[in-house]
């Protein structure tokens, strides 16, 4: 490219016609090799540019599918990809951890709805046992009546003398038997209040039970509710924003694949230099030749005007059909783009 | 704490109101009030407008109410929850068993 700067060089003096010539024909030479230089630097750095887009391009996919990926897996409330055992989603933990907890909580409503029964039940076994107490009270008065009907039979048959004797054999029975009536009458009534302490210490025990408040278990749910619901929402704005985000590499995508296709420019701009040069190739030697004879046109091999007419027509006529068949595609939005 | 008893004219509707701490110091007072009135079949309402909290003894003694009054068939109504008794009512499920208004 230096060669390009040479017109401004000391050592171009301009001493003879042939001076002229010669100046002439090495400019043309150095445009020609600059045009040269200029296709080259364009064909290389286009396809650097091209190479440069197509890995924008590949990691472009990578982000997009990446994210995709992200948002699927975020979203996948009713598909089957978080069924396969490997994965659980975010929506199947909120599903079963509810489901525990709702678990968690009919049990303690069952466990506090049972004890409550046992409690009731038991409160009227200690009412039934009260009653059976009053039962012993009854057959016991009726032992002590039956005690003092002996002992005044026994008197009576004192009083009949020698007629009584066997009557008072027969009280005397009727007496044992009413003390020994009294005395089941007492075992009864001790084990009647021997079962009812043992009773109320069951009661005891089970009301222990029913009154403790597993009331946390239901606030528990409450909290696990509300923070699941909190999760979600949190979760639906992460996937949105990933959508968004997902949305921004498609658009960056298309972008690059406009770029890609722009770098066509490349092929035209390729072809109109490589025009230039044809129309150099045909202009230089032909044109150096007519200057050079133009210039020496005072003297022997000279040309006349006419002479010079006739050849630069030829010489038009001739670059014509050289350039003619090239660049038929003229701007880069006509005919198909291909891309790279 | 309290348990009040009403009747309606006809017979048809017992309504209890509780007031205060619904929990298990209540469990026999509820049951004496309820209790009577059962071989009538009446429809009951338990009135929680003063409940101030209900705890898992309570939601108990409404199941066995429920129960002792005909079960699938019983007729019991729970209104005037606040907000956190609702709350609680609705965790356990209540609305599937009794009439929350």
């Amino acid at each position: 490219m230096e060669e390009s700067v040479e017109l401004d060089a000391p050592d171009l003096a301009i001493t003879c016609p042939e001076d002229v010539v010669r100046i002439y024909s090495e400019q043309f030479t150095a445009i020609e090799k600059d045009l040269a230089s200029l296709h080259q630097i364009l064909h290389d750095t286009v396809e650097k540019m091209g190479l440069g887009f197509r890995m924008l391009q590949s990691q472009i996919q990578s982000q997009a599918d990446l994210l995709n990926s992200m948002v699927t897996l975020l979203t996948n409330a009713t598909d089957s990809a978080g069924r396969d055992g490997t994965t659980l989603s975010f929506r199947e933990f909120t599903v079963q951890t509810g489901e525990i907890l709702q678990q968690f909580v009919d049990h303690v409503v069952r466990t506090s709805t049972d004890s409550l029964e046992l409690v009731h039940r038991i409160s009227d076994m200690s009412n039934q046992m009260k009653e059976i107490n009053g039962f012993v009270s009854g057959a016991k008065r009726i032992a002590d009546q039956t005690k003092l009907l002996a002992l005044n039979a026994t008197i009576e048959s004192a009083r009949a003398g020698e007629a009584g004797q066997c009557f008072a054999v027969v009280a005397k029975e009727v007496k044992a038997l009413a003390q020994t009536s009294n005395g089941f009458s007492d075992q009864i009534g001790q084990s009647v209040s021997s079962a009812r302490k043992t009773m109320e210490e069951a009661k005891h025990v089970i009301e222990t039970l029913a009154s403790s408040d597993m009331t946390f278990a239901i606030d528990a749910k409450i909290r696990v509710d509300a923070m699941l619901s909190q999760f979600a929402d949190v979760n639906e704005s992460i996937r949105s924003r990933l959508e968004q985000a997902a949305g921004f590499a498609r658009q960056i995508e298309q972008g690059v694949s406009h770029s890609v296709s722009s770098l066509q420019f490349e092929d035209i701009a390729g072809q109109l230099l490589m025009q230039i040069q044809r129309r150099f190739e045909a202009l230089v030697p032909r044109t150096t030749e007519l200057l050079r004879r133009s210039l020496a046109s005072q003297g022997a091999g000279g040309m006349s005007s006419d002479e010079i007419g006739r050849e630069v027509a030829q010489l038009r006529s001739e670059i014509a059909t050289k350039t003619c068949s090239m660049v038929a595609q003229e701007s880069m939005s006509s005919g198909v783009i291909e891309l790279f | 704490m309290s348990v009040t008893t009403a009747v309606s004219p006809d017979g048809g509707t017992v309504t209890i109101s509780i007031a205060g701490r619904f929990d298990f110091q209540l469990h026999q007072v509820l049951r004496n009030a309820y209790e009577p009135h059962l071989t009538r079949k009446p429809g009951f309402v338990i009135d929680l407008t003063q409940t101030e909290y209900l705890d898992s003894s309570a939601l108990g003694m409404l199941i066995i109410l429920r129960k002792q009054a005909g079960g699938d068939h019983a007729r019991v109504a729970i209104r005037g929850a606040r907000d956190g008794v609702r709350k609680t009512l609705e965790v356990a499920n209540f609305g599937k068993l009794f009439s929350l208004s």
